[in-house]
């Protein structure tokens, strides 16, 4: 008996020491994040929550979750997933994209309850490992979008015991690159005006009418968005100098982190010498102006072309 | 006027305003792009049109044809795509095709391929279908660069009733504005996404990706695809003029053949003065085709609004850049 459970102990200390569950980061790309939310809001009528899988990889630890797709169950007093539908989805997305395995499952809704376990358990069996769960919070309860992951742990040894398990949180980012934080940008951007239409209309009939007519809108030109940066970059340094002048006049205790940080930014900016950069901007000021004429150039040799073109087919 | 007469009357009206974009197509667009790369590899795009909008709410990729090794053709890829809406149908997600994306390079995607999967998709399933056109350079640089294209209806008329062929379009007298027409993008967001934006843009994302004040790669990159296009129209300009050559050349073999005959008093045939002006030179003549020197000038017109753009832009920073350094 003593010898059982020193082997339990053991087997309890090497899966610790491999799933320790603080190990786990979770990375998740916002186009999985409006994938759910879209799947939510096409959901069949009456239909509490949606589930679907997760893909991606585990990276030393790091879980960095790429895609998703959703899947039809239905709970009441039967909880059916559609398994078949899972794997032909899959099958489906593996074929366009073979770096993205499934990596785990994710659920409208911010609790977790016993189907939860029974779907885990689905997943656990699909790919023979520990599946990820994320939930996000379409209920918007405490005014935020609750974007949790989970990792689930069997309370007890035996796989098929019906002890339960329980459901660990795991740290989670937002990871977002270049393109995807520009195209953000561009629906933020969209998402911006939109409120400031709002605000702006007056409370009469056709605020809605202008609303309905505002939920689109369209993308903004290089300057605006130039414009928005620059406002932003205004706003931040702002905020910057009055924390600044807010410490010198000891009105509040100043952060010595902040401090370090602030100092670093500072040193990391170029010493410019005013004359040669002068030189540099005129320089590119010259090399722009030229290719303009150039570019202005063929545009006008194209056009005589089309002029000759079409005196010659008439 | 019934609701099915109403379809039936949008779905003859060849007029598109405006296509509405759901935010979701963006980002899948985005993100399919950026696994692919260097590969470009085009999706289909799914939605419906109302009125004279067409509203794009959903997306996927193809497959990507490098990654099978094995049978993965036209066939298979055809296949793909029903099985991928059958399955979409069943999550309540637009399962109608109207139209496809695909990732470029600096807007280059003026060439005959393109123009026929295109035609084959305004033809076969909706003349309201479109082509949405994303340059990953361009957002890299933090603007997102999303376009939308379709074939005029005048290149459409053209080959109505009749199949997609080259010889065809190098007999209508096209511009190269005639060929396709841009059409104005609208974003359009669910409440549900809005709301995650709205918690999204506290933490994550500040773009200062576009304050870079020097970009001189993509500048070299537009000029080099420039310069490129007007060599490639030069050679087409050579190929012409020596064409017209040899045409002059056969014209005066023919007129001499004839002038002859009709001095020794005999009546011609024009079999007879095929066959002679066929024997005189050793390869017979071969039109250049014109489709492509007009996909090339449309390709040069589009590099031309591109640094025209990207220049003005620049131009702006600069300025800004010195007089800030000036005060």
């Amino acid at each position: 008996m003593i010898k059982l459970l020193n082997i339990y102990k053991l087997k309890m200390q090497s899966e610790k020491s491999i799933f320790s569950p603080s190990q786990l980061t979770v990375k998740v790309h916002p186009v999985v994040i409006f994938n759910i939310l879209d799947h939510y809001i096409r959901r069949h009528d009456g239909q509490d929550r949606v589930i679907g899988t997760l893909l991606g990889y585990n990276n030393d630890g790091v879980v960095e979750i790429k895609n998703s797709f959703p899947v039809v169950h239905s709970e009441g007093d039967q909880i059916a997933v559609e398994m078949e539908f899972h794997r032909k989805m899959l099958d489906l997305h593996l074929k366009s994209s073979p770096r993205e395995p499934i990596i785990g499952w994710y659920a409208t809704g911010c609790d977790i309850n016993e189907n939860s376990v029974i779907i885990n358990n689905f997943y656990r069996e699909e790919m023979n490992g520990s599946p990820i769960h994320l939930t996000v919070d379409t209920g918007l309860t405490n005014d935020t979008m609750g974007i949790h992951a989970y990792q689930a742990h069997s309370l007890s040894e035996h796989p098929d015991s019906s002890l339960g398990s329980y459901f660990t949180p795991l740290p989670l980012e937002i990871l977002t690159f270049e393109a995807e934080n520009a195209g953000l940008d561009a629906l933020t951007a969209a998402d911006r005006s939109l409120t400031a239409t709002i605000v702006d209309a007056t409370a009469t009939a056709d605020a809605e009418q202008q609303q309905q007519q505002q939920q689109s809108i369209s993308l903004l030109s290089e300057l605006e968005s130039l414009q928005g940066s620059l406002g932003k970059l205004d706003q931040m340094l702002d905020s910057v100098a009055q924390y600044i002048a807010a410490v010198e006049k000891g009105e509040i205790q100043g952060d010595p982190r902040i401090g370090r940080f602030l100092a670093k930014t500072i040193q990391a900016l170029p010493k410019s010498n005013t004359h040669v950069m002068e030189k540099v901007i005129n320089n590119s000021v010259k090399d722009l102006l030229m290719i303009v004429y150039i570019a202005s150039l063929t545009r006008s040799q194209l056009a005589v072309a089309e002029k000759v073109r079409q005196s010659l087919n008439f | 006027m019934n609701i099915d007469q109403q379809i039936e009357a949008d779905f003859n009206n060849p007029k598109l305003d405006v296509v509405q974009i759901d935010g979701i197509v963006v980002m899948k667009i985005i993100k399919n792009c950026k696994e692919y790369l260097p590969e470009l590899v085009p999706g289909q795009l799914l939605g419906i049109d109302i009125g004279t909008s067409l509203e794009v709410s959903s997306c996927f990729p193809f497959p990507n044809l490098r990654d099978q090794e094995d049978d993965l053709n036209e066939g298979g890829i055809a296949e793909y795509q029903l099985e991928m809406m059958r399955f979409l149908r069943e999550v309540n997600i637009d399962s109608n095709t109207v139209g496809w994306y695909t990732p470029t390079y600096l807007n280059s995607f003026f060439n005959e391929s393109v123009i026929e999967t295109q035609y084959k998709y305004q033809s076969a399933i909706n003349q309201k279908c479109v082509l949405l056109v994303y340059d990953p350079i361009k957002t890299a640089q933090g603007t997102l660069s999303l376009r939308c294209y379709r074939l005029t209806t005048t290149f459409m008329e053209l080959f109505r009733n009749h199949p997609y062929s080259r010889e065809r379009m190098d007999n209508a007298a096209l511009s190269f504005a005639d060929i396709f027409e841009q059409i104005p993008i609208r974003i359009h967001n669910a409440q549900l996404i809005n709301a995650l934006l709205y918690e999204l843009r506290d933490d994550s994302i500040s773009n200062f990706d576009r304050l870079n004040i020097g970009n001189n790669l993509y500048l070299e990159k537009v000029v080099e695809g420039m310069t490129d296009c007007v060599d490639s129209l030069s050679q087409e300009v050579s190929k012409v003029a020596n064409y017209q050559r040899q045409y002059q050349q056969q014209q005066f073999i023919r007129n001499s053949f004839i002038q002859k005959k009709t001095l020794e008093g005999q009546k011609v045939e024009e079999e007879e003065i095929a066959a002679h002006v066929a024997s005189m030179v050793n390869k017979p003549l071969h039109a250049p085709s014109k489709v492509t020197s007009l996909l090339l000038t449309n390709q040069i017109n589009n590099y031309c609004d591109q640094l025209s753009s990207f220049c003005g832009g620049s131009l702006t920073k600069l300025s800004l850049y010195r007089e800030l350094t000036n005060k």
